[in-house]
């Protein structure tokens, strides 16, 4: 087992008001009887909206923070008194912190990470020029960090974390901000790394379907769900369908969904089409009205979200 | 071994990246110099020429030190502010150790761009009359003079893991190397009560004591600053570790 949860919480304290001379602080719990299993090879992805606490459990899971009760192990240890040790087997990017010197070209903190990591130098030479071509970030890593682009930056954030080839990457918000061609080139990247248990944290559910083999749903602390992202594929999520034309609708249409929206754009919107109706009613829309573009979509995480919480599935 | 060459290396490239404002840095030094050279010129008027030398002399060796001791404790406070502490404690490599040589690169460029220059003004206040032993005796003790700065320093930002300002800590920590670290004027200048106290203080011995040392070499005096030195700079490190275990255990690390 890479990593084994039991029973984790962690509490913080938050500032409930502040007066001239004191603050007074509540107790926020952020992670509430977190329990999971990661084993070697899975990739997970772990997905939640904003303080939903993924970040804080990543924190936990590389001993970086205490855990307010229950227990955490990493590679069968204590992650919090065996930190330094864990490091050689994992590596790390977070999305809103860099490790690159600022003032320095890439290489030379990959090539300070090759000493610290004690990475042999043709091995070394090696893994660069592969992750460099995988990630088709050659042409820029001899120049300064604070002259590269964010997305080249990132890339180069990636290098950086892999190269001691370590056994559990820890990715927490790898491609904020970034364009979607960068995106994909970091995605398809990462489903070739089939060998290596990765942990991916967004908020984009899509993306992390693409990258992980397995799907855990923060929500205000809680695991509300963990699934394989097949059987994620497989749930049946109501879309929403959009399509503009140039003709105004037909009675056919309006009759059979007089829920039918029209958009400020001009566009019309038809909203929780379950999975069995949607070929019957795309064939039914482009059958009855002259169709300029038509778009279909879900969105998963908040359909989840708003139905697991209810519910309380796991 | 070899990595901690390529912190030093690192360092040394981070400085030569700032090289105009360390430029800047030894204007301003030049002129303070100046400055206090007319300053004691008056203050010893009428006191033979020799204590004069004496005191400039003590005086740009300080100055010296200052330059090049590292500012750990705002690096430190700068990385537990911004959560970036993080990065550093997920290396197999002591959060001190990444510090220590990366600043040692830093102080080498210092040393090449301002270091040197002031160097000079010393052995020219001297009129180059300095003894090799008396050398070898300054450079020895101000090399474990910035071993023992350097653990102060840690101290010092390991208050940043409660406060998460250390602000007022360092504002402290200079008025005591103004007053009371012989940093601004030797200590036979002080009160007698003042002038004990002064001598029991670690950060006596990254500065003062190292002057002293300067002006009256002498073998045993040198052998006491050393092993004071040696003492405190264990001390420190182990209260630098202890403190770090616990704060870095029982406090946040910020942002995500
Ligand atoms: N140092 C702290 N002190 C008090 N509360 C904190 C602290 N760090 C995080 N929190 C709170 O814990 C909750 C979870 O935060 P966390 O950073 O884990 O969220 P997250 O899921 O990573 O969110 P995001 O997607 O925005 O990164 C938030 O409500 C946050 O306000
Ligand atoms: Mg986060």
């Amino acid at each position: 087992m890479i990593i084994e949860t039991k029973s984790l919480v962690k509490r913080y304290k938050k500032v409930k008001a502040t007066k001239l001379f004191h603050k007074e602080y509540r107790d926020f719990v952020a992670l509430q009887n977190i329990n999971f299993q990661l084993k070697q090879g899975e990739h997970l992805g772990l997905v939640g909206l904003n303080g939903s606490g993924k970040s804080t459990l990543i924190k936990l899971i590389l001993g970086i923070l205490q855990p307010s009760s229950g227990s955490v192990r990493t590679f069968d240890m204590d992650p919090l008194t065996n930190r330094q040790k864990n490091a050689q087997k994992i590596g790390v990017v977070f999305g809103q912190r860099s490790q690159l010197r600022w003032d320095l070209p890439a290489m030379d903190t990959f090539k300070l990470n090759r000493e610290i990591y004690q990475v042999p130098e043709e091995i070394f030479a090696k893994r660069v020029k592969n992750l460099a071509e995988m990630l088709d970030a050659t042409d820029f890593l001899l120049q300064p960090v604070r002259t590269l682009s964010l997305g080249q930056r990132m890339k180069a954030e990636f290098i950086a974390a892999l190269i001691h080839d370590p056994d559990l990457i820890i990715l927490d918000e790898p491609t904020i901000g970034l364009d979607v061609l960068s995106k994909n080139s970091i995605t398809q990247f990462l489903q070739k790394l089939t060998n290596k248990t990765i942990i991916f944290t967004s908020h984009d559910l899509d993306e992390v379907e693409k990258v992980c083999s397995r799907t855990l749903i923060l929500s205000h602390g809680q695991l509300v769900l963990d699934k394989s992202s097949k059987e994620l594929a497989k749930l049946d999520v109501p879309s929403t369908v959009t399509f503009t034309s140039k003709n105004s609708l037909s009675e056919a249409i309006t009759a059979k969904w007089p829920t039918i929206n029209r958009l400020e754009n001009g566009s019309y919107q038809l909203t929780g089409i379950m999975q069995e109706e949607l070929k019957s009613t795309l064939s039914m829309i482009t059958a009855s009205v002259e169709v300029d573009s038509i778009e279909v979509k879900n969105n998963k995480l908040e359909y989840l979200l708003g139905h697991l919480t209810k519910q309380e599935v796991c | 071994m070899k990595y901690r060459l390529m912190l030093v290396k690192i360092g040394i490239k981070k400085g030569l990246a700032s090289k105009y404002a360390l430029l800047f840095w030894l204007f301003s030094i030049l002129i303070s110099t100046t400055v206090q050279y007319f300053l004691w010129k008056a203050v010893l008027i009428g006191k033979p020429n020799r204590e004069f030398q004496e005191t400039i002399s003590y005086l740009v060796l300080m100055q010296i030190l200052t330059v090049l001791f590292p500012k750990t404790s705002y690096e430190l406070n700068d990385k537990v502010r911004s959560g970036d502490i993080a990065i550093d404690l997920l290396k197999p490599l002591s959060i001190s150790t990444q510090l220590l040589w990366e600043g040692i690169g830093y102080s080498l460029v210092k040393f090449a761009i301002i270091g040197v220059v002031d160097m000079l003004i010393f052995f020219w206040f001297l009129d180059f009359k300095i003894a090799f032993s008396t050398i070898l005796m300054v450079l020895v003790t101000a090399i474990l003079g910035y071993f023992l700065y350097f653990e102060l320093e840690l101290v010092l930002g390991t208050f940043s893991f409660y406060t998460y300002s250390i602000w007022g800590i360092t504002t402290f920590k200079e008025a005591i190397l103004l007053v009371l670290a012989g940093n601004a004027f030797p200590a036979n200048f002080y009160p007698s009560l003042l002038k004990k106290i002064a001598q029991y203080l670690p950060f006596q011995y990254s500065y003062g004591a190292i002057g002293t040392l300067a002006q009256h070499p002498a073998w045993n005096l040198f052998i006491k600053i050393v092993v004071i030195q040696l003492i405190y700079i264990v001390a420190f490190n182990l209260l630098f570790k202890l403190l770090f275990k616990h704060s870095a255990n029982a406090t946040v690390i910020q942002g995500g």
